[in-house]
C-alpha cells in the first residue's frame, strides 16, 4: 500500500476475508473514520520511549523445553466440518 | 416478590450450609426466572439441561451455586460460540481454568450468556445471535461486552456470572445494568479457555450482586495458571478478609479530572462528587488528579487491539473448526468465504483496521507509536499510584442507551469506552458499583481504580460505598 492508500480490497486479501461490493464501500467508510479518530496518537512526542508489550509482567516466563501432553486426536478433530481417517479434509491447497 | 435467587452470593452460601436452602430449590429458583424472563431478555445463548450437583457439595466453598458463563469462555460440557456465528455449535475439547476453578469450588453452571462476537462492543448489539435487552428498560442495551452476565444477574437469573475485561467489557455492562462488575489486574486470573480478543488486555471476571461477593469470587478464581504463561505468580490475598477494614483513615483517594469532560451525563457526575464527599467525611483524603493522555490511552486501545484481534481470528480458517462455506475452489476460498459468511460486520472491522496498522509502512507509525504511547499512559497512571491508592471516577459518560443508538457510527460506539479502557492499557485492576440512578431511574455505575494487584485495596473502598449507594 501507498502511503495515505486505503485499499480495502488488498486488506481484505491480506486478512482472508471475502467482501461482498456494498460490505466493501461500508468498510472503507468506517475505516476512514476510525483512522481519523485513531491519528491522534501520531502526534504524541514518543522519541526515546520504549514501547510496552505486555502489562503487570516485568519477566518473560518459559517453561521446561519437556514434552507434554496434548489434545488427543479425537478431540482435535470433534469440531471439523470434515474429516476423514484422522485428518481434516480441505480443498486443494494453492491459488486457481 | 423477590426470588431467592436475587439474594447475595454470600447470604445463600449460609443458607445453604445451614440447609436453610437447598441447592435444588435454589436450581428451580433460577431456572423459573429465566423461564418467565428470558424470552425478552435473551441473556443466555445455550442452557445446562439439568443440575449436575458435585459430590460433597456441602464441604465446597460455593456450595452448589448456580452461575452463569459468558460465552468467550470455553465449556466443554455447553456449546461455545462467543457469541459468533462462525463458531456455531461448537464445543471445546476443554474447559477455561476460571470455569474450571468455580465448577471444583461447587459451583455449577446455569448457561452460556449472549456477547457481542468476540467480545468486540460495548453495547452487545454485535452478537451474532441478536440483542441481549436491558432488564431495567427493554428499549435500552445492557451495555457490552458481557451483555448477557450483566443481564442475567440484574435480572436475578444467575445469583452471578463470569464475563471478561478488554476496554470495559465486565465494568461498563455492569453499570448499566446496577450490578458489580471486577476487573482484577492482567494476569490475576487465568486466560486459558477464554476466546482470545486483546491477548494482552483480556483479563476474566465477576459480575455480582455487592462487593463482597466480588471478593469472595476473586479468591477463587485468581491465581498461577501454568498454561496461561502471562497469569501471575504474585500471592493470591484474602480479598473477603480485606473488607473487613473499613477504617478509611489516611485513604489517598485521587478524582480524575479528565473524567469530568467527553460528554459526561450530568447526574454521573453527581454520583462520582456524592461518593467523593462520603469517602471525605470519612476520613479519606481526596485529591484532585490527571491523565493526561485519556484520549490517546482510547486511541492506543483502538490500534492495539484490532493488531491483536487481526492475528488471534486468524485461527478461523473454516477447516479445522467453526463454520465452512460452500463457496470456493480451493482451501484459501474456503477460508475466505468461510469467514466472509460467518464473521459479523465488527469482526470484519476490527480485522481490517488491525490488518492496516500491522501492514508494512503503518507498522511503525501506527502499531509501534501506539506501544510507544502505551508506555507514557503507564507511567501516567505510576505517577498517580506514587501519590494516591485509588482513583475515583465515573464507569461510563452515559446511563444504557438506547437500542439500535450507536450501531450506525463504529466511533460513537468506541467513545463509550473512554473511562474504562485506561485500565486496561496499563493492565490495572478496577471495578464498576451501583450508585444511585438517573432522572429515568436507570442505573449509575461509578468506577475505583487501582495500581498493580491492588485489588484489596479497590474493593474495600467499594464495599464501604456500597452503604451508600442509594
Amino acid at each position: 500500500m501507498k502511503k495515505g492508500d486505503l485499499d480495502i480490497k488488498y486488506l481484505a486479501q491480506l486478512a482472508q476475508i471475502h467482501l461482498e461490493a456494498e460490505e466493501e464501500k461500508q468498510l472503507a467508510k468506517d475505516l476512514q473514520d476510525i483512522l481519523h479518530f485513531i491519528a491522534i496518537i501520531r502526534r504524541v512526542d514518543t522519541k526515546g520511549v520504549e514501547p510496552t508489550f505486555q502489562v503487570a509482567r516485568k519477566t518473560q516466563m518459559s517453561r521446561l523445553d519437556r514434552k507434554e501432553k496434548s489434545l488427543p486426536r479425537e478431540a482435535a478433530l470433534q469440531n471439523a466440518p470434515q474429516q476423514k481417517n484422522g485428518y481434516f479434509i480441505s480443498k486443494p491447497i494453492g491459488w486457481k | 416478590m423477590k426470588s431467592i435467587c436475587q439474594l447475595p452470593l454470600l447470604e445463600l452460601r449460609e443458607k445453604l450450609g445451614a440447609k436453610k436452602l437447598s441447592p435444588q430449590e435454589l436450581w428451580a429458583e433460577c431456572q423459573k426466572t429465566i423461564a418467565a424472563k428470558d424470552e425478552e431478555i435473551h441473556a443466555f445463548l445455550a442452557r445446562a439441561q439439568r443440575l449436575q450437583l458435585p459430590k460433597e457439595w456441602l464441604k465446597t466453598e460455593l456450595k452448589g451455586i448456580p452461575f452463569a458463563v459468558k460465552d468467550n469462555l470455553s465449556t466443554a460440557s455447553l456449546p461455545t460460540t462467543a457469541g459468533s456465528q462462525i463458531l456455531r455449535g461448537y464445543r471445546p475439547p476443554y474447559t477455561a481454568t476460571v470455569v474450571e476453578r468455580l465448577q471444583k469450588a461447587g459451583g455449577v453452571i446455569l448457561g452460556k450468556t449472549n456477547c457481542d462476537a468476540f467480545a468486540f462492543g460495548a453495547s452487545g448489539e454485535n452478537s451474532g445471535y441478536g440483542p441481549t435487552h436491558n432488564p431495567h428498560d427493554l428499549n435500552r442495551v445492557p451495555g457490552g461486552s458481557s451483555s448477557g452476565s450483566a443481564a442475567a444477574v440484574a435480572a436475578g437469573m444467575a445469583v452471578f456470572a463470569l464475563g471478561t475485561d478488554t476496554g470495559g467489557s465486565i465494568r461498563q455492562p455492569a453499570a448499566f445494568c446496577g450490578v458489580v462488575g471486577l476487573k482484577p489486574t492482567y494476569g490475576r486470573c487465568s486466560r486459558w479457555g477464554l476466546i482470545a480478543m486483546g491477548s494482552s488486555f483480556d483479563v476474566p471476571g465477576p459480575l455480582t450482586r455487592t462487593v463482597a461477593d466480588a471478593a469472595f469470587l476473586l479468591g477463587l478464581m485468581a491465581g498461577y495458571d501454568r498454561r496461561d504463561a502471562t497469569s501471575s505468580q504474585v500471592p493470591v490475598e484474602n480479598y473477603l478478609a480485606a473488607l473487613n477494614d473499613n477504617s478509611l483513615r489516611g485513604l489517598r483517594v485521587g478524582l480524575v479530572e479528565e473524567f469530568f469532560q467527553h460528554g459526561l451525563q450530568p447526574e454521573i457526575k453527581e454520583a462520582v462528587m456524592r461518593a467523593a464527599d462520603i469517602l471525605t467525611n470519612n476520613g479519606a483524603k481526596v485529591v484532585k488528579a490527571h491523565l493526561p493522555h485519556l484520549e490517546e490511552a482510547l486511541a492506543v486501545y483502538y490500534v492495539l487491539v484490532p493488531a491483536e484481534i487481526s492475528s488471534n481470528m486468524a485461527r478461523y480458517d473454516g477447516i479445522r473448526f467453526g463454520r465452512q462455506s460452500k463457496r470456493g475452489q480451493t482451501a484459501a476460498e474456503t477460508t475466505a468465504f468461510s469467514r466472509a459468511e460467518g464473521f459479523e460486520m465488527e469482526v470484519k472491522r476490527r480485522i481490517l483496521i488491525g490488518t492496516y496498522v500491522l501492514s508494512a509502512g503503518y507498522y511503525d507509525a501506527y502499531y509501534l507509536q501506539a506501544s510507544r504511547v502505551r508506555t507514557l499512559v503507564i507511567r501516567d497512571f505510576q505517577k498517580l499510584f506514587s501519590k494516591v491508592d485509588v482513583l475515583l471516577g465515573p464507569t461510563t459518560p452515559t446511563t444504557a442507551f438506547k437500542l439500535g443508538e450507536k450501531t450506525a457510527d463504529p466511533v460513537a460506539m468506541y467513545l463509550s469506552d473512554i473511562f474504562t479502557v485506561p485500565a486496561n492499557v496499563a493492565g490495572l485492576p478496577a471495578i464498576s458499583l451501583p450508585f444511585g440512578r438517573d432522572q429515568k431511574n436507570l442505573p449509575i455505575g461509578i468506577q475505583l481504580i487501582g495500581d498493580l494487584f491492588q485489588e484489596s485495596k479497590i474493593l474495600r473502598v467499594a464495599h464501604f460505598l456500597e452503604n451508600y449507594a442509594h
